[in-house]
């Protein structure tokens, strides 16, 4: 991919939010491609398919890696493992326990609606970070088409039982919106410090999620309520975090 | 259970302090908001639940001080349809209606509340109603929305630990709950009636809430 050029120099601030949230992006890519092959191997009739999306992953984290390269960032993996550890556990206890459809709500909705509510808003500012504009715009495609499929897979899979898919959607939830979103709270400053607001980015992961929920079957009312009541911990944390330190 | 408990009174003084803030609202700045029967409520709550002393020194006071002077706004009707009318109204029908529907009030306390749910109801579609009329372009509205409601909004968050240890075991009652009670109500009202987009009101009340 020809990089972009940078249209404006970064300071020290926006250095070290890029860092962090680069090396989230790469990290948290290759997690996505690891939990893609799982899904592989669970579920055999999509095999193919899901390895492919797991390719597409893996080729993101390499394209935010040449990003960081080409602007002198050193990608933040300390930070990476701290912010993906818990998801990660979550993953292998999926995988472990053969759970595919817990693990396509995890990764395919809950975590790709984290990178959706990042990628988009980063495009307005990526033209300041060489390589950035082409690297995020593909990615963020990509992870269109990956959520446009499992939306399909779970409507399939759950055509005409949604209160079943209630049921899964809450038994994930609990830790999934908890860990993502909670990542999410902890990179809102690292947002600001690019250009962006957290707060945009919070509020349009917690729309996201919450309409894709309502896609495969359930109710609006009752996915706006489920979704903003575990967002509520997370929101105040974030806010007392901050009093604590201005 | 025939008497309200101290928990109940607390609640019950909590939901008068606010509601007699917004009928002065009401009464100063928009009279055409306020819901028949809420005088009648008013009285119910005072005369048979309401110790007005029962706040005093605990932690839901400096919550409730902060609420009340965020929801004074600037005065205006217009002020008191979108704080009053379309929030607190709409914050008073997730109450009610869980405190309704919970089964743990006093029976006196659920009659009132079956009264109050419907009062709520009625003020904030007079609410609607008033903005829609007086704001008719649907972005002028947002705008007026996003710029007024963030300190109300922003204040609600003081009530988070003092809601859940007061009322969650007894009455039901757990802040994140009413708050995904309280944005699942709001939103179809915002989008459906109002005409905002919903993905920019959820935006903004998190905005609000995250402060």
């Amino acid at each position: 991919m020809q990089p972009s050029p940078a249209t404006t120099a970064p300071t020290p601030a926006s250095q070290e939010a890029l860092s962090r949230l680069l090396g989230l992006a790469i990290f948290g890519e290759r997690l996505a491609a690891r939990t893609y092959n799982q899904c592989s191997r669970l579920e055999p009739r999509h095999a193919e398919l899901l390895k492919r999306f797991a390719t597409m992953e893996g080729r993101h984290a390499r394209w935010f890696l040449e990003v960081s390269q080409a602007n002198g960032v050193v990608p933040d993996k300390a930070f990476a493992d701290r912010e993906l550890g818990y998801l990660e556990e979550q993953v292998d206890a999926y995988a472990a326990a053969g759970d595919v459809e817990a693990l396509l709500v995890v990764q395919g909705f809950i975590v790709e609606s984290l990178a959706i509510a990042t990628y988009e808003p980063f495009l307005a500012v990526s033209d300041r970070f060489v390589g950035a504009r082409e690297a995020f715009q593909k990615a963020l495609d990509e992870e269109h088409y990956h959520v446009d499929w499992v939306i399909r897979y779970l409507r399939l899979h759950f055509f005409d039982q949604d209160e079943r898919f209630l049921e899964l959607a809450r038994r994930v939830n609990v830790q999934g919106v908890d860990c993502i979103g909670g990542t999410l709270m902890n990179i809102a400053d690292h947002l600001d410090a690019i250009g962006l607001s957290g707060a945009d980015s919070a509020g349009a992961m917690m729309d996201g999620y919450t309409g894709l929920l309502e896609r495969v079957g359930i109710d609006e009312r009752l996915a706006t309520r489920d979704v903003v009541s575990l967002f509520m911990p997370l929101i105040r944390k974030y806010r007392h975090g901050r009093e604590a330190t201005a | 259970m025939s008497a309200p408990d101290t928990h109940e009174r607390e609640l019950w003084a909590l939901l008068h302090a606010v509601e007699t803030h917004t009928a002065s609202r009401y009464s100063s700045s928009a009279p055409e908001l306020a819901p028949e029967d809420r005088e009648a409520c008013l009285h119910a709550m005072q005369t048979e639940l309401v110790d007005d002393t029962v706040l005093d020194g605990t932690h839901l006071d400096a919550p409730l001080r902060r609420l009340l002077a965020a929801a004074v706004g600037d005065g205006s009707g217009r002020d008191a349809a979108l704080l009053q009318g379309l929030l607190l109204e709409r914050l008073g029908v997730v109450l009610y209606r869980t405190l309704a529907e919970g089964g743990r009030l006093s029976e006196r306390g659920e009659v009132v509340a079956r009264r109050a749910l419907l009062a709520s109801r009625d003020a904030s579609g007079r609410a609607t109603r008033k903005l829609r009329a007086e704001l008719p372009d649907p972005a002028d509205r947002f705008d007026v929305f996003a710029s007024r409601s963030t300190p109300l909004l922003a204040s609600l968050d003081a009530f988070g630990e003092a809601l859940d240890a007061r009322f969650a075991d007894r009455l039901g009652l757990r802040f994140s709950d009413v708050m995904g009670d309280f944005v699942a109500d709001l939103l179809p009202c915002c989008v459906d009636e109002l005409g905002f987009e919903r993905r920019r009101v959820v935006v903004h009340l998190t905005g609000a809430l995250m402060g």
